[in-house]
């Protein structure tokens, strides 16, 4: 009985041990996704909710273990006559069912204030729009007079990273293309489902410049683990200078470079999809690409501006070098937007991740895009299909796209 | 009395007849038709006459004082309906092959019926010397078959009548008349289950005599037609703008009821002193242009403040149809709600396929009015 | 087919001397005579026996419970490294989706069935349940419809949407292969598993109880069983609406949850939660009932505030159908909304809070013996405590906003359903082994299995809280170093943990197998009452005759079976033995019923539920074959309803005026 003595209290310090050990998760070092470091005001508000109870339950918990352990060491069969036959204390009863009542009240009322103050949208300063997809998101930033000094006055879409200025308070609405998806930037706030029909709101706000990572958290069909997001925070002026850089006019590859040759190709396989602003066919009229006539959900990332995005794919890949990506990650915020700004630099582009995708999108990230079974979907893919293209065209595209930021 | 036997031919011989007098007063040039279904009568007839005469050439009611007496050892066997219905099922049959496919398959699901209920019948007056416990064992193989049919002809015909009833009555009095039949069914419920000496017979009235108005009203009422129902309609496609001017329809008076269109919309639009503006979420005031993003349904809810009857319409450019194919057209993609008098409302639901462009430009406008909201698509 | 029975005697006599039989019936005009074997194969498949229906539930829902086992360590496999490459996405997707289905569907809640299907009518003083042969139909409904559902692998795939199938993702454009009709018709059937066993044990408990044993007299388990069986029949009416809708959607051209029509998918969110909710307390509340009668036992004491429990549970029962939006607080449904159902939600934590106070009320002051059994029951309490405390943080919805859909929800589930759900089932398979297969399963196994469990369970769920914390999302196939963070909580450490521990797991769960091989082949015998227990189900023999109890006990007290033994001075409550075991089952038998009233085997539960997947493979591949089985579900109910309610004379030994022998007759 002794051996069992130990044994209980060995596993009732292993459960306290448990219960500790999830309190200080909230500790954790350069975890991206951690929901108890909070970078903004929304998700302070949530983790200042957040800690009290997650404290209670761990006070409880250590107290309901040491009583079933008191119990189990005091009152275990020693031989003693059988004990009194009591039915119960209803006094007993009714004060351990108000005490926990009065507990819950007391972590009621902020929840409802909290949630309240969550929801509100009248201190809005910058709205995006967010648009789930599978398997990527896409921003677009309104025509409105928020965001800058001078408001933004021309439409501008990205994908799977969200520049936002740091500090404001931007607003998000979220739907989505098809399935349900979920937005969550741990670090900025909790998650809100975009549904198709449904535009959902979302306070963000970012106390300091940098990037803030997030996944999609909604169950959204085969590659739901390969449907991240980026939130990129930048201080003012460099906000506004990415906005200038987004709505720049389209420069053409001079004539003979290989990224001259990679337009072609890029014409050629992959702007009936993929949009470049500006871009123009050999008959010089703008070409406008139509990814609703291809894949399913009907769009597909813009690729304007890519290599000033550092991800691609969902965000699932990276454009940068780990070295790179490392040093922009890791980069003090009063630096960050700098760096950020730069885009991907030639040195620091990270071609093989890109290679490998170019030649075989459905092998790198799971996708539907096998012809034969596109029955359903009118023959339309949900991904980026196999295009089938030579390792001399992967070049040329690569060098095309390098120069788009 | 009738045979058996007999009784069938009186069935095959009655409908067989009044298959040629349908069949010689529909059909003009059917001379042969008519002569064939005349030839038919006049054969059932007469062997209707040699069976009655012969009494089914059966002993037992050839020879009435001999099987009373000996009645204990083999009982007669009961009067039976199925003979008369299958003699139906079968004249029915070519009445169906002249007149249409309908009655042939009633006929020979009468037929079946028929057949199926005889043998059954049959079968157990055989099977015992007891009658009773014959009449037992019919139920139980029937009734299992049986019932279920009635039922849910029984039900089917109430449900048919009390639907035409409501449908044919005005939506308001629909409601009294619902509340009306249900109070007066928990009413005679409450009666019967309180006194519960009411007599069975007595019931049985009651209920016969709800069940004969019910179906009579219904008949009647479906006979007179339904009361003209409103319709509720999405925004409707349409090729020009010009056309959302057009008459007014009967779904003008209706907003839409799409569940989706009344929670979580994109924006709000709203027509107010000859203007047409949006309120959206996140960005104060009144704009005048919309972003939406491609590709997606967006929702939105017209609100007309104006007097006078307003539609909204939603200019996307055109839509490429049958892509890649020799058929590839353009086709203009306008959208057009129905008319909102003041103050009311109006879901319209868009996905503009391809982004805005020079050359592409989108508006929300409203016909007549001077004034549009411009849509950029990114 | 037996198709009319022969006349009974009294027919022939009503007629009287002057009507002689010349003809008459011969049973031959059945083709079948009603099964009759006692022995053999066809004693199990034809069985209406409540006893062997519930090992026959259990039985099945074990082995689900070893293909939901593997399909959970190919998940944790597929986890235990980053970019994990031991599953597909595809094959990843489907592996989680059916693991969930299947430890729900086809474990916990047919186990929590064979429990009651066992226990309740011995528990009561009953002979059988009120519905023997529907008892039999809703057994071979989950049989089949479990094993339909897990065909899909074979026939192009199964589910790969999630147990909770959110639509739009279960449209066929979004999930092209056929495992969502599978999934969605495999659960129909097993639905009518639940429904038809919720109705009959509803009828049992209020009709048949014995005399004396009023509602507040009725052990705890069998109350349990009772609010489960409620919240059945409310929530599978639900469930089954939304699976014909999903059906429709699929497999018809409806539109219930396409957008672009005006359909919001929010709907179908609404009401697989309406019914998913209840579902999580019908998984829970029969463990709560078997650590109810576990704890008293080995505590020597009665149940503390039996009433507060029994309220406790009804409670939870009411308060379960206002809860079911915490697990949308992500959805988007509006702070109204989300404000009222987080305080709901936060409500419900009383009354489970009440039940833990009186489990440990129990203990305190009793004299607490160590049996597997009683472990397995401490364990419940303290694993489940944890279990609980996570959903009450789950209530404060903003800050669920960052929990939901991470890992911190897999430990909080998995703390409540296996801490909870699976750790009540096993304190009940070591408390009534003896009494079902009369051998005690080894303690000494019993303490292997008890301790693996615990520590793989701890290993496998405790860490999945860390990773919850630091953002690992539920559902991905893989996960990456890049996210995965720096230090001691580094999601890479903890993932292999996790997966370490999961196998632990499974080998406690060997563990557990082991016993039962090693009990059945050479387990020593059990006594009548090994534990010196409590209630009606011991007062009779190991394993209980067919009949249940030679005769009908009266029941004065709760506990009815310790007073009989032991007597309590009133004034210094000084408990007396004055009897035993032995000797209440002597006078039983002495005062034995001389005629029972035992139901006969039948064919046609078994070939009435055998129709319903081949509708539904009919639904998928061919309309034709649907004709087919829907010809065999008419067949099947046209015998089952001419069935003769009693088997013939001639097949079975006759009633004889020897007490021994039994009159057959059966209702349901």
């Amino acid at each position: 009985m002794t051996n069992l003595r130990t044994r209980y209290r060995r596993s009732a310090l292993s459960a306290a041990a448990v219960g500790a050990l999830t309190l200080l998760a909230g500790c954790a070092k350069d975890a991206p996704q951690d929901t108890f470091q909070p970078a903004g005001e929304n998700a302070r508000e949530i983790n200042n909710l957040q800690r009290p109870p997650f404290m209670i339950a761990g006070v409880v918990l250590v107290i309901v273990i040491g009583v079933v352990f008191l119990c189990v060491i005091k009152f275990r069969d020693r031989g003693q006559v059988i004990p009194k036959q009591t039915h119960g204390k209803p006094a007993l009863e009714i004060a351990l069912t108000i005490i926990p009542a009065l507990i819950l009240i007391g972590i009621g009322i902020p929840t409802v204030k909290t949630l309240f103050d969550l929801a509100k949208t009248s201190d809005t300063q910058c709205v995006v729009n967010v648009t789930g997809q599978q398997w990527w998101w896409e921003y677009d930033y309104p025509v409105q007079p928020g965001c800058l000094p001078g408001g933004i006055t021309q439409p501008i879409v990205t994908a799977n990273q969200m520049v936002i200025p740091a500090g404001q308070h931007v607003l998000l609405r979220i739907t989505s293309r098809d399935v349900i998806h979920s937005f969550w930037i741990p670090k900025l706030n909790g998650k809100r489902d975009a549904v198709p029909g449904r535009v959902h709101t979302l306070r963000m706000q970012a106390d300091q410049p940098g990037m803030y990572l997030g996944q999609c958290t909604e169950f959204c069909g085969l590659s739901h683990a390969y449907m991240r997001m980026e939130a990129v925070a930048l201080d003012a002026p460099g906000f506004s200078a990415w906005v200038t850089n987004q709505l720049a006019a389209y420069t053409p590859p001079p004539a003979g470079t290989p990224a001259a040759d990679g337009e072609a190709v890029f014409l050629a396989n992959c702007s009936r999809c993929h949009q470049v602003n500006g871009i123009a066919g050999s008959d010089g009229k703008p070409v406008i690409a139509r990814p609703d006539l291809w894949v399913y959900s009907g769009a597909t990332p813009n690729l304007t501006n890519l290599m000033t995005r550092t991800t691609f794919a969902g965000a699932s890949f990276d454009l940068l070098t780990p070295d790179c990506r490392a040093k922009l990650v890791d980069a003090k915020s009063a630096d960050f937007t700098a760096l950020y700004l730069k885009g991907v630099e030639a040195n620091c582009l990270d071609a093989v991740q890109l290679r490998e995708w170019l030649r075989n999108p459905p092998g790198k990230k799971p996708m539907y895009t096998d012809a034969t079974k596109l029955g359903p979907t009118n023959g339309k893919t949900r991904g980026m299909p196999n295009l089938g293209l030579s390792e001399n065209q992967i070049d040329q595209i690569i060098a095309y796209l390098a120069e788009r930021k | 009395m009738f045979t058996t036997g007999s009784k069938l031919f009186i069935g095959a011989s009655a409908l067989a007849l009044a298959g040629t007098l349908i069949y010689s007063a529909t059909q003009d040039s059917g001379a042969i038709g008519t002569l064939g279904l005349v030839s038919a009568t006049i054969v059932l007839v007469f062997l209707m006459g040699i069976n009655f005469w012969v009494r089914d050439s059966n002993v037992s009611s050839m020879d009435t004082p001999g099987i009373v007496a000996c009645s204990a050892a083999h009982p007669a066997p009961g009067r039976s309906m199925w003979p008369m219905v299958a003699g139906l099922g079968s004249a029915l049959v070519p009445v169906g092959l002249i007149v249409g496919k309908t009655i042939t398959w009633i006929a020979v699901i009468v037929l079946m019926i028929a057949t199926v209920e005889w043998m059954v019948q049959s079968w157990s007056e055989r099977a015992s010397s007891d009658a009773a416990y014959n009449a037992g064992i019919r139920k139980r193989i029937l009734h299992p078959m049986e019932l279920p049919v009635l039922g849910a002809i029984g039900l089917g015909m109430m449900i048919f009548s009390f639907s035409r009833i409501m449908l044919h009555l005005p939506s308001a009095a629909g409601a009294i008349v619902f509340g009306g039949i249900a109070a007066t069914v928990l009413l005679f419920g409450a009666l019967i289950a309180a006194k519960r000496q009411v007599g069975r017979s007595l019931v049985a009235t009651l209920c016969a005599i709800g069940a004969v108005g019910l179906i009579g009203a219904g008949v009647a009422s479906a006979v007179a037609g339904g009361r003209h129902i409103a319709k509720h309609e999405l925004a409707q496609r349409t090729d020009s703008v010009d056309n959302c001017t057009g008459n007014e329809s009967e779904a003008d008076s209706h907003s839409s009821r799409a569940i989706a269109g009344k929670a979580n919309l994109a924006g709000l639009i709203v027509l107010q002193g000859d203007k047409l503006y949006a309120e959206v979420i996140g960005i104060n005031g009144r704009q005048d242009t919309l972003t939406l993003p491609r590709s997606t349904d967006s929702f939105f809810e017209f609100k007309n403040l104006d007097s006078g009857k307003h539609r909204l319409v939603a200019d996307l450019g055109h839509e490429v149809v049958d892509p890649g194919t020799d058929k590839e057209r353009k086709v203009p993609l306008i959208l057009c709600t129905q008319a909102v008098g003041e103050g009311g409302k109006q879901f319209i639901v868009i996905k503009p396929p391809r982004p805005t462009s020079a050359d592409q430009q989108y508006f929300f406008e409203v016909p007549g009015i001077d004034s549009k909201l411009k849509i950029e698509v990114p | 087919m037996a198709i009319v029975e022969r006349p009974v005697t009294p027919a022939l006599a009503r007629g009287g001397p002057s009507t002689p039989a010349l003809v008459t019936p011969s049973s031959a005009l059945g083709v079948f005579r009603r099964p009759v074997s006692s022995t053999g194969w066809r004693s199990w498949v034809f069985t209406v026996d409540h006893k062997k229906i519930g090992i026959m539930y259990g039985v099945v829902a074990f082995s689900f419970f070893i293909v939901g086992g593997v399909e959970a360590l190919m998940i944790r496999l597929q986890l235990a490294m980053p970019n994990g490459k031991i599953l597909s996405a595809n094959a990843y997707n489907q592996m989680f989706t059916m693991h969930a289905t299947t430890m729900i569907f086809l474990f916990v809640m047919p186990t929590a069935a064979a429990f009651s299907n066992y226990l309740v009518p011995l528990q009561i003083g009953a002979r059988d349940v009120a519905f023997p042969r529907l008892n039999a139909f809703g057994f071979w409904c989950f049989l089949f419809g479990g094993v339909f559902l897990n065909t899909a692998w074979f026939l192009g795939g199964a589910s790969d949407t999630g147990w909770f199938a959110y639509a739009p993702n279960t449209s066929v454009a979004f999930s092209p292969s056929h495992g969502v009709d599978f999934w969605a018709l495999g659960l129909l059937i097993t639905g009518i598993a639940s429904l038809s066993g919720a109705i009959n044990l509803i009828v049992t408990v209020l009709n048949m109880r014995a005399p004396g044993m009023s509602l507040m007299k009725m052990p705890i388990f069998t109350w349990m069983v009772l609010v489960v069986q409620f919240l059945l029949l409310f929530a599978i009416p639900v469930i089954t609406v939304a699976l014909f809708l999903l059906i429709f959607q699929r497999d018809f051209g409806a539109a219930f949850f396409s957008v672009d029509k005006g359909a919001d998918p929010l709907l179908w969110q609404h009401l697989f939660w309406i019914f998913g909710h209840p579902e999580v307390y019908i998984l829970v509340l029969p463990s709560f009932g078997i650590v109810s009668e576990v704890l008293p036992v080995f505590s020597r004491k009665p149940l503390f505030g039996y009433k507060f429990v029994v309220f406790a549970g009804a409670a939870i029962g009411f308060l379960g159908w206002g809860v079911w939006a915490h697990h949308m607080f992500a959805s988007g449904l509006g702070p109204v909304s989300v404000a009222v159902f987080s305080v709901a939600t936060m409500a419900i934590a009383l009354p489970t809070g009440v039940k833990i106070v009186n489990w440990t009320m129990t203990l305190w002051g009793g004299k607490l013996r160590f049996t597997t059994a009683m472990m397995f029951a401490i364990g419940l309490i303290l694993e489940f405590t944890i279990g609980g405390l996570s959903g009450v943080l789950h209530s404060v919805s903003p800050s669920d906003t960052q929990q939901t859909d991470t890992y911190f929800v897999v430990a909080h589930l998995h703390y409540v359903l296996f801490g909870g759900a699976v750790f009540g089932l096993f304190a009940g398979f070591y408390y009534w082994w003896p009494k079902v297969f009369g051998k005690m399963l080894s303690e000494r196994l019993g303490k292997w299995n008890f301790w693996l469990m615990v520590l793989g369970m701890n290993m496998t769920f405790g860490p999945m809280h860390i990773l919850g914390l630091q953002g690992q999302p539920r559902r991905m196939q893989i996960w990456t170093n890049a996210r995965a963070g720096d230090g001691f909580f580094n999601g890479a450490f903890w993932n292999l943990v996790a997966t370490i521990g999961s196998f632990i797991l499974a080998l406690g769960i060997f563990m557990f197998i082991l016993n039962v091989f090693r009990t059945t082949r050479k387990g020593a015998a059990a006594p009548g009452d090994p534990w010196d227990a409590r209630s009606l189900e011991w007062m009779t023999t190991s394993p209980p005759q067919e009949h249940n109890f030679d005769t009908i006990p009266h029941v004065h007290a709760l506990d009815d079976f310790f007073h009989r033994k032991y007597e309590e001075d009133e004034e210094t409550g000084e408990i007396t033995q004055v009897s035993n075991y032995e000797e209440i089952m002597h006078e039983l038998h002495d005062k034995a019923d001389k005629q029972f009233h035992m139901p006969s085997p039948s064919y046609w539960p078994v070939v009435l539920a055998l129709g319903l997947p081949i509708i539904a493979y009919g639904v998928i591949f061919n309309r034709l074959l649907a004709v087919f089985g829907a010809a065999i579900v008419m067949f099947a109910i046209f015998g089952w309803s001419l069935e003769p309610s009693v088997a013939d004379e001639s097949d079975y030994e006759p009633p004889s005026d020897d007490e021994s022998t039994k009159e057959l007759a059966t209702i349901g």
